[in-house]
């Protein structure tokens, strides 16, 4: 068993008893695809929603950075129609907000949407509000642990 | 934007800039609380954005982080970094309170925390436009009280709407009687930061 930690703007993937781990998510969106059947799963940890023409770092964004994620997963020989999704961060963490919407907003809005398209379940969600969040996903019991300072702990 | 680098004379020239802001600043929390606050030499770097919460090293433990953008000749972004555990003794002694009176994080504690980010980065910037003559005004306070990493991480996706680096300016002041050390960090647009080097070079040119 690895404990594989994904650190900002990568995607990393995970088999068997892995657990996949992304620290201190604040705005960023963490998308966690993972094959329903097989133990085999992969984790984005993406800062912006969308990626600008002509921008290397695929994987700093929510809609490349899910493709990506999409591809490895079919390139490993799963089957797209075994994926399933969980979504997860995408806070606002100031009580003010010093823009009209947050990234952490758009991070959600961008990550649904791209997920909806390629017609993927969204399974379990722990997004928006005001807090930062630790999480970490066991790849074959395809459980979620959400940890937070001012919310203790969560599963989905 | 290609990575940008620092020359050493510009570090330099940057490093005396976030001396003269910073001094003004820790004049002002020193006269807020009522301590001798000391002022750590200031670290000034270019990083990719992914590297700003390796570099601030404050990873899951649990700050105050009071926020300010910064608007005017200058276009940047302010954090005042609180170790959460000392955030009763700051506001006793920014309410002249005998120490242990506060035992609760209210509105008006909240608000008390917000305004010492307002004095002491307002003091930064009227010290940084008396120097270069460059003018800038902070925005309303924002406060966020969680693991560092994550708020920092939400103010480095806001810098890297901008640009693939972040250019950081660290001030670290420090009351020795508690242990008690706050960071400030500015975060100018790379923009910005261009106009702050060539006022700098004007500045030094000019005197």
């Amino acid at each position: 068993m690895a404990h594989i930690n994904v650190e900002m703007g990568q995607l990393k993937i995970g088999k068997y008893n892995d657990v996949l781990t992304a620290y201190g998510i604040g705005s960023c969106v963490v998308v966690i695809c993972y094959d329903r059947i097989n133990p085999v799963a992969g984790m984005l940890h993406g800062i912006l929603p969308e990626k600008p023409a002509k921008k290397s770092g695929e994987n700093r964004y929510i809609n490349s950075g899910i493709e990506n994620l999409i591809k490895t997963l079919l390139d490993m020989g799963v089957s797209i129609k075994n994926i399933d999704a969980k979504i997860l961060g995408g806070a606002s963490m100031f009580d003010v907000k010093l823009s009209s919407d947050t990234i952490g907003e758009r991070n959600i809005k961008m990550a649904k949407e791209v997920l909806t398209k390629k017609q993927i379940k969204i399974t379990g969600e722990d997004t928006g509000l005001n807090y930062g969040r630790n999480v970490e996903f066991f790849v074959e019991t395809k459980k979620t642990v959400i940890k937070s300072f001012t919310h203790g702990l969560k599963y989905i | 934007m290609q990575n940008e680098k620092l020359t050493d004379m510009q570090r330099d020239a940057l490093k005396e800039l976030g001396n003269i802001g910073a001094g003004s600043a820790a004049t002002a929390l020193s006269q807020l609380l009522g301590k001798d606050i000391k002022l750590n030499v200031p670290d000034v770097t270019i990083i990719p954005i992914e590297k700003v919460n390796e570099k601030i090293a404050k990873h899951q433990q649990i700050i105050a982080a009071v926020y300010l953008r910064i608007y005017g000749e200058i276009q940047a972004r302010a954090l005042l970094i609180l170790p959460q555990d000392k955030i009763f003794y700051i506001i006793d002694l920014l309410m002249k309170k005998k120490l242990g009176t506060t035992r609760e994080f209210g509105e008006n504690e909240q608000s008390a925390i917000k305004e010492i980010g307002n004095i002491i980065i307002s003091s930064y910037l009227n010290a940084l436009a008396k120097f270069i003559g460059l003018n800038s005004v902070p925005s309303v306070p924002a406060l966020a009280v969680d693991m560092a990493d994550a708020i920092i991480q939400t103010i480095s996706a806001e810098l890297a709407e901008v640009g693939p680096d972040a250019f950081l300016i660290e001030n670290e002041m420090v009351e020795k009687e508690t242990d008690l050390s706050t960071t400030l960090l500015i975060l100018p647009e790379m923009t910005s930061m261009k106009k702050i080097l060539k006022a700098l070079n004007d500045t030094i040119k000019g005197s």
